[in-house]
Formats: structure tokens, sequence, C-alpha cells
């Protein structure tokens, strides 16, 4: 390095590379124009400084000097070294390995820049380069144990796990016999467990075990010793002593639930959708049983025989779990049952239960069958239990009316303000469900979680500025807003994305979605710094872990709500460009006149304050700008805080193609993927793409009524294409013509039959009828006044009663307002839009899309100042009973 | 659960981020609105407000102002005292009463009054109880409820030992 300098300059550009690695950078910077005044044209100098430079936030000054010292010196691989440097920091990762490869050309056995192109061939999943790169290193240093171990993974990684095997036993070989030094001993365990969690994987289950055996004293995680163990005997089908291991592990945790389930397999009842015959049930009670009087402080042995106990027993052993729970007032004991509903008996079972306890506490204060008296907040509790019950089950009334209760018994409990928050969003009234939810926080202000909740229900609301505002009361201050961004709150962005789509604002929309999709690569970016840490610290298993899950990462629902939402804006966005508000004319149009000049002014309040808003809070950034001038850490302003640009994107479609791509990647299994790449291919004209994703969409669901819709409109569509003219779009219609067959609703029969067909066989189903509707629609526009009273003659039966309390119907709140969007979007039949309306204002007496008679918009009770009467609980009857105990007192004061 | 019936009653403080609580018991407890006046003096009383716990939920409280006599010395008025109807009779109230007589006698406080509504039997024999006394009735004190007369009903407590 520097060698073509004099010694003076020689000295000098050392002080460079040292100033830079102890991060000395104007130290650096001026060693550096030292030597570049004697030599103006020093490569290595030029790009020593451009990198230093890059460090100091120069970035194009940066680029321009390394690419100019490298022009100077294309044979020095330091120039080559630092532009891919540079290209890393900015995450460029394709051409910084580009680049080191260059610098590698000329000095071929470089460690470092051999490791370092090692991490970015890890971090890029360039594994078989990443397996001749650690085996260069590992050939020029043998001595060093990372190096072994580097090796034996970049062969794992490249599924060849025996022999990552062959050479973590050829690195052991090379150790004496008293290894590991006390200070290597976690170490050392660690890739002991690494190595038998390879033979696991390549099935040699003995050689396994009998490595497992042999080298027992060595590995310190005793845990994940017995763990690795217990699961090689069940492999080997070495049940025996299995079970016995497994009650040693219990013995340790018996609230771990993946030990029962091991130990069930073990003594041969297990079933992984738990379903058993009576004999296993019998089997199983008993041993859970056994199990209990051993661990009598575990919850779990408790609750587990409620998934598989029936009838009888199942109702006393649910009495037992839930006596003490009620007693000690457990606020999640609902949450905690909540799975055993998807079993109808057990609902009705739970009901009965739970009444039988609120009856017998409010005449005799006890349990059913027990003299003791519980305490008061039994009997709240077990209102509290009742109305998520009857709210579980549809009931909206009933559950309104436990929860009122329950809110009259103790006013103080914060939970019940969430549940009937949330009773009223299941309802369908948004508006009286945020207002509730802010009550709840009100009464804990300390309370990050009752906050959120509010935030999500007000976003829910579409009341984004109020939400906003709430969500930042738990920000740090001073940073306000981007502290939710920079904190990854994808809840947040999601929620409040959703909102802004509904309310048409699409550009805000997709700064939020985007915003989401941001984190991702964030995430994926964070992996980067334990390529070398996990390495170093031998923390083998957990590494192969986290970079199983980056590979997974795009796969997790926030990315694909994220995803979703921002294709569906392209869409809309392709689909009206000049952000014209058509549809929310269309959404006023509907209205009478005078909600419409309610909502117009609204709408211009709204307006204003936002205005206002915004304007106080530049002047503050302005001020702020001013006090803090001198500190450096000011942040970068988002040049388009409001995503007004990516509204401009001239190729929507594009940009949605980018997210489609993801989605079909890491997201094939979900229906939804395929319908949006149907949708947008179609917009293309890219009839081919469309063809695939309509064959999906019928292998994953034919009988979903989307697939249906997208079958026909495909064919509908092809078929009133002209003919083709160019070889292109003969091959096109070719090959549709040869796929035809393939979908077996269509042989031998006309869409309108096949679309027939279909209405044969969800003929009970609202949302099948609905798309059969609209595709009768689509096939013959003519027939439209048939297709609605389809719609309109949907049945709505009762699917399950309870007697006097009420009836759940079949019709859900979602499709009901999914089919009111058709019939006015689609059908653009307003008479029967409002028939609609008025008839599902009966069915969701709470929604206020359909202006139901207990809704909020009708009763004009959404202010949270007015929900305390609703409470019941402000009206006071000074006659205090004489027969209240002393404490009944009240002095007052004015 | 048997022996383990016995629930835990705690106290704590009446801070900005709980005053809610204190809100929600008075407006279920008391036929009077109260204005800000009254949670200003409740917060800067201190330790002399307090909410009753049962078991973690909120049930009762206490309310006080701290007032200073010419003389200089200070005297505690019981602004509020109530707890929910179905946690009556559980010693609530006795546990937050006895609280600001213990912390008064601590801070060499003489004087501790309130005012009761002349019909209300039961407040004035649970006050007796505590050492508290009749003092005074002040006819018309309440102005929307009858019968509107009330007792001063005071408690002096350590006499001898705050004239020394």
């Amino acid at each position: 390095m520097g060698a073509s300098l004099p010694p003076k300059e020689a000295n000098l550009f050392k002080l460079i590379v040292k100033s830079y690695e102890t991060k000395q950078y104007k130290k650096g910077l001026k060693a550096a124009d030292a030597i570049l005044k004697k030599f103006p044209d020093h490569g290595e100098t030029l790009s020593m400084k451009g990198l230093t430079l890059n460090c100091m936030d120069r970035k194009s000054e940066a680029y321009e000097l390394v690419r100019l010292g490298l022009k100077n010196d294309l044979k020095s691989h330091v120039c080559w070294h630092v532009y891919g440097l540079l290209y890393r920091s900015d995450r460029e990762y394709r051409e910084a390995i580009k680049c080191y490869r260059n610098a590698l050309r000329i000095d071929p056995d470089n460690i470092e820049i051999l490791r370092d192109l090692s991490l970015l061939q890890a971090q890029m999943r360039d594994l078989s380069g990443f397996v001749e790169t650690r085996q260069q290193l590992l050939t020029l240093k043998p001595n060093h144990r990372m190096n072994w171990i580097g090796f034996a993974v970049s062969h794992h990684l490249n599924s060849n796990a025996s022999k990552a095997i062959d050479i973590l036993e050829a690195y052991e070989g090379t150790l004496e016999d008293d290894y590991p030094p006390d200070n290597e001993r976690c170490e050392h365990g660690e890739m002991l467990l690494y190595k038998i969690s390879l033979l696991e994987e390549c099935g040699m289950l003995e050689k396994a075990l009998q490595e497992l055996h042999k080298k027992e004293f060595k590995i310190v995680d005793k845990l994940s010793y017995k763990e690795e163990e217990v699961s090689l005997l069940v492999k080997l089908n070495r049940l025996e002593e299995g079970e016995k291991l497994y009650r040693v592990l219990l013995s340790m945790n018996p609230d771990n639930y993946k030990y029962y389930e091991g130990l069930q397999r073990c003594v041969g009842v297990h079933s992984k959708i738990g379903q058993y015959s009576s004999d296993e049930i019998d089997k199983l009670d008993t041993l859970y049983k056994s199990l209990a009087q051993q661990y009598t402080w575990s919850s779990a042995v408790k609750r587990i025989p409620l998934d598989f106990l029936e009838d009888v027993k199942f109702r006393d052993a649910a009495d037992n779990y839930v006596r003490p729970l009620l007693t000690k007032g457990v606020p999640s004991l609902f949450s905690d049952l909540s799975p055993l509903y998807d079993h109808p008996g057990k609902a009705d079972i739970l009901e009965k239960l739970l009444l039988d306890i609120e009856e017998s506490i409010k005449t005799t204060g006890g349990y059913p069958g027990r003299s003791e008296k519980e305490p008061p907040s039994t009997l709240l509790w077990t209102m509290f239990y009742l109305a998520q019950h009857y709210d579980r089950r549809g009931l909206y009334d009933i559950a309104l009316a436990k929860i009122d209760e329950a809110i009259q018994h103790t006013p103080t409990v914060i939970d019940l303000y969430s549940v009937k928050s949330k009773i009223l969003k299941h309802g369908g009234d948004f508006a009286a469900s945020a207002a509730l939810a802010d009550e709840a926080r009100c009464m804990d202000l300390a309370d990050r979680y009752v906050n959120s909740q509010c935030v999500k229900r007000m976003l829910q609301a579409d009341q984004v500025p109020l939400a906003e505002k709430t969500a930042v009361l738990f920000t740090k201050d001073g940073d306000q807003h981007n502290n939710l961004h920079d904190m990854q709150c994808m809840w947040y962005e999601l929620a409040s994305g959703e909102s802004y789509f509904r309310q048409g604002d699409l550009g805000r929309a997709l700064k939020k979605f985007l915003a989401v999709e941001k984190h991702y690569a964030d995430i994926t970016e964070d992996q980067f710094d334990f390529h070398s840490y996990c390495l170093r610290k031998m923390t083998l298993r957990a590494y192969i872990e986290m970079l199983r899950f980056q590979d997974r990462l795009h796969a997790h629902t926030y990315f694909r709500k994220a995803a979703v939402g921002a294709i569906r804006c392209y869409i809309k966005l392709y689909d009206s460009p000049s952000k014209s508000s058509t549809e929310e004319d269309d959404e006023l149009a509907k209205l009478p006149a005078s909600q419409k000049k309610k909502l117009r002014q609204k709408q211009r309040k709204a307006e204003a304050r936002a205005k206002k808003e915004a304007e106080v809070k530049n002047e503050e950034a302005n001020a702020g700008g001013v006090s803090k001038s001198g500190k450096r850490n000011v942040k970068p302003v988002d040049p388009d805080p409001h995503g007004e640009k990516l509204l401009q994107t001239e190729d929507p479609l594009m940009e949605a193609g980018k997210y489609l791509k993801l989605l079909q990647k890491h997201s094939s299994d979900s229906l939804e993927t395929h319908l949006l790449s149907f949708e947008v291919n179609m917009r293309k004209q890219k009839i081919l793409l469309a063809l695939q994703a309509l064959k999906q969409l019928q292998l994953l669901d034919a009988g979903n009524p989307d697939s249906h819709r997208c079958l026909i409109r495909f064919f509908h569509k092809v078929a009133s294409r002209p003919t083709p003219s160019t070889d292109a779009e003969k091959l096109i219609s070719g090959v549709v013509e040869a796929e035809r067959p393939t979908f077996s609703q269509l042989h031998d029969k006309s869409l309108m039959e096949a679309n027939n067909v279909f209405l044969d066989q969800h003929k009970d189903s609202l949302m099948h009828r609905a798309a059969v509707a609209e595709m009768i629609y689509c096939l013959e526009p003519n027939k439209k006044i048939e297709a609605i009273k389809l719609i309109e003659e949907s049945p709505n039966e009762i699917v399950s009663s309870n007697g006097s309390l009420g009836s759940v119907r079949r019709w859900k709140l979602k499709d009901c307002i999914a089919v009111h969007k058709t019939l006015v979007a689609i059908f653009d039949d307003h008479d029967a839009a409002s028939r609609w309306k008025v008839k599902c204002a009966d069915y969701f007496p709470y929604s206020t899309y359909f202006e139901g008679r207990h809704s909020s918009t009708i009763t004009g009770n959404s202010d949270s100042n007015q929900s305390h009467t609703e409470n019941g609980s402000i009206e006071f009857h000074p006659s205090n009973g004489k027969a209240q105990t002393l404490n009944a007192l009240k002095n007052l004061a004015v | 659960m048997g022996a383990g019936r016995a629930v835990s009653i705690s106290l704590d403080g009446v801070r900005d981020k709980n005053l809610m609580q204190l809100k929600k018991l008075n407006s279920v407890l008391f036929p009077v609105r109260y204005n800000d006046k009254y949670y200003a003096d409740a917060l800067a009383s201190g330790e002399f407000t307090k909410l009753a716990y049962y078991s973690d939920i909120c049930v009762g409280s206490i309310a006080c102002r701290l007032e200073k006599k010419e003389n200089g010395a200070v005297r505690v008025y019981i602004m509020t005292l109530g707890v929910l109807a179905p946690y009556r009779g559980l010693g609530i109230g006795t546990k937050l009463l006895n609280h600001v007589l213990e912390l008064s006698q601590k801070q060499n406080i003489g004087e501790i009054y309130l005012h009761v509504q002349t019909n209300n039997e039961d407040a004035i024999s649970f006050y007796k109880k505590f050492g508290f006394e009749i003092t005074e009735t002040i006819k018309n004190y309440y102005t929307n409820i009858t019968p509107p007369d009330c007792y001063v009903v005071t408690k002096y407590i350590g006499q001898s030992q705050s004239k020394k």
C-alpha cells in the first residue's frame, strides 16, 4: 500500500489508513491533502480521501474521488477494495462484490478482502461463491478456528450438510485432548451441538445420539442437550426412554406445551388435529390427572385437557379451570379459552357453565354448590367473560348489555371499556368503538397498550389526525411522528395506510405501505453484522436459524399486507389516473342533500384544521432549526411527506409489479396474491400471465367467489378480443384455446352455463350469489334486473339460535358491505343499493355504514363525553339503602 | 381457592396519569360533578389523597385538601371518601380513613374535618367510631339536595402535643 510513494509520504499514507480505522477522519483528510499536494494524481491516496469523505457525509465528492483514484491506478487492489467498501456502505452489494473480485485478481491472497467478500456473499446468498471464498480463507490461515467454522457453515448453507460435518470433524482432529480451556467451553459446546444438529439433519440419528452421549461433559447448555437427546430418541422410536426424558424436562418446566406434546407422542396418544377416540381420551385423562398431581403449579397441565375432553368431563374440567381464575381476576381468561369456540358443542357448554356461575353468585354470593362467599370482583369477571362470549357468538345486543352491567358494577376497570369498544367494532360502529377506546386510554395515561389500542380504533374509524396525535403521546418528545417510523411501528403504518386508502388519499396511503416495505428491507439489511459476529461467537445454531428466518422474511403477514395495500393503490391509480375523486362523488351522490352538506362542511373544516396544523408544525420546525442549528444531527427532511410524488409515477402497473413479484415468490399460497396478479396482468393485457394467475386461483380454491369471477371474466375477455393478427397474438390465443379444456367447469359449457352451475353449487351463500350475479351482468348486461334479484333473494337464515336471547344469521357485515358497494359501483343501481341498505340496517343495528338504529350516526353517541350516560352509571340514588354497611359514606363538599 | 381467599387491599397515590380513576369513582359515588379545583387540591395534597385497590381493582378513594389556618397551622379537610357499592363492608373505607389519620399524626396536624349531610346517619356514626364529633351545623349548605343542611364533623388529634 502506498508503495509507489517516497518514505515520508508512505508514512502519511499509513496514517490515513489508521485514521480511517480509528474514525479520526479530519486527521486522515489532512494527511491525504499533504500527499496530494506533492502527488496530485496518486490513485490510492485519492481513493482513501474519497472513502474518508464518505464517512463525513460528503457522498458525491466521495464517489468522484474514488473513481478518479481508480482511474489513475487501475492495477491497485487498494483502489478496488475502497471502491467496494464505498458500494457496500450504500448497500449496493452486487457492485461491491464485483469490486472485491477485481481487487482479488490483483492480490489473490489478501485476507481482509477475502473476508469482506465472504460476508457479502453470505448476505447475498451467493452460496457457491461463499464456499469458494471460505475455502480460500481456510487454506491461507488454517490455524484460525473461525476459518474452519466458516468453511463448514458455508457448505451447510450450500445444502451440503455432510461435507460440513466432515469439516467440523477435521477441525476437531486438530484440537488437543484437553480442549477446550475454561474460557472457551461455551463456544466449543455450541459447536458440538451444531455438529449434532447437522448429523440429525442428515438422518444419521444413531451417530448423532452416540456423539451427543460421548461429548456430554463438553456440552455446557444442558437444556439443549436434553432437548436434542429427546428429539433423537423419538426419531429413533426409542419411546420409553423418550418418555422418561420428557418427564425430566417437564419437572424442569411444567408449562412448556412442547414437552406435553412430546410425552403424548411417546405414550402413543397424539394427534396433530386433536381428534381422539374415546379410549384415547380416557387414557389422556388419566395421564393428565396424574401429571396435575405432580405439577400443581402448572397452568398448562390444567388447560390442555380442555382441548381433548368432551361433554360432561369437559364441563367439569372447565368448571374447575375457570373458578380460581374468575376469583383471582384474570382478564385474559376469555382469550385463553377462545380456541375452544371452534368446537360448537364446547361453546354451548361454556355458556351454560358461566351463566350458572353468574346466577349462583348473584343469588347466593358463592359458586354453585359452595357455601363459601366469593369476593365481589368474581361477579365482575364472570360478567366480563360472558360479554366476550356473546361477542364471539355474534350476539352483540346481549354482549353490550352484559358489559354495561359489569361497568355499572365496577366502573374503574379499564378492560371493561376495551372490551366494550371491541364489541362495538364487531357490530360495525367504528366511531363509538374509538370513543370507548379513548375512554379506556384516559383511565391510565401511562399504559402504552391501551394507548395503542385506542390509536388502532381511531384509525379504523378514519380519524387519522386524532390517531396520530394520540400515538405521538408515547414517542420520544420532540421527535414526534417520525419516531414511529424509526421504531418500525408497522401495525400503525398499515392501519394508517388502510385508512388513507379508504378515504381515497392514495398518496398518503402509498407512503405508509411503502414505509413498511422499507422496514423489511432494513430487516434484511440488519443480518449483515451477524455474518461475522456469529462465527466469532460460535452461536451457530442461532445463526442458521436467523438466516432461514431471513429467507422467509417477506412471507410475513405485515409485509403481505403492505404489498397488497401498495398494489391496490397502484391499481386504483391506474384506473383513475387524474386522481379524480369520482368515487367520492359517487358516495356523496347517494346521500341526501342535508347530509351531503354536512359532510362537505366537515371536510372543509378538516382541511382547514390540517392546514393550520401543518403551519404550526412548520413554524415549530423552523424555530427548532434555528435554535438547534449548531447541532449536526439534523435529520434530512422528507421531500415528499404526503406521497404526492408517488402519485405522479408514469407507470403504476410497473410499480405494482415490483411488489407483486415479492408476493408471488413468498406468498404463493395466498389467494390474494393471485387475485392481484390477475388484476394487474389483465390491465397490462398480459393474457398469459393472467391465465397463470387464474390457474393458481383454481388450484388453491376453485369454489371461491373471486376465483369464479376471474375465470368468467378471463374467458369473456379473451372471447371479445379481435381476431389475432400478429404471430405473437396467434400464439397467445393458441395457448388459451389449448388451456381452456383444463378448466373442468368449462367442459362443453358456455360461460353462462358454467356460471349457473356455480350458482347451483353455492345457492345459499350470499357472496357466491353476488359473484354469479355480477358475472350475469358482465356476460349479458341486459339481464341486470335478474342479476340484482338474485342478490336480493339470497337467503339469510338463522345459523344458531339462543332461544329468547337472540339468534345469529348467516350474513356477515363485511360481506353485506361488499355487496352494497357492488350494487353501487358495478350495477350502478342506487335504488337497489338503498333497498339493500335498509334491509341490512335492520340486520346490523350497530353498523354505521348501514346507519343501523343503534349506530352512533343515528344516536349521536360517538362523543366520549356522552358515553357516560350510555354507561348508565352517573345517576345517583340518594336514598342509599339502610341495609348498606357503614362504609356507604357520602360526605359532600362543594 | 380455600385458604387463599384473603384478598389484598392496597393504597396508591393519585397522579395526573391515573386521575381519571378518581373521576370515574366520583361520578358514580356522588351526585355532584366536581370542578377542576377539587382535582387540583386533591393532587396538591399528595399523600393525603389515595385510591384503594381491591386485588388490583380500583374501588375506593379518599380525597383531601390541606388548608392553612390563620395562625399558620395546617388542617386537613376531607373532600370525599367513598367505596363502590359491591366492595363495601370489607374494611376499605376504614383503611383509607386510618391512612389519613395516621399521616396527620405523623405530620403533627391537629385538626381533620369534613361536611356531612344531616340525614346521613351511617356516615355520622362511622366517623364517630374514629373519634370525630359534630362541631357545627350549617344551614342551607347544599343547593340542590334535601335536606340542604350539613354538619361539620371534626377530629382533633394529639392536641397536647401540638400545643407544646
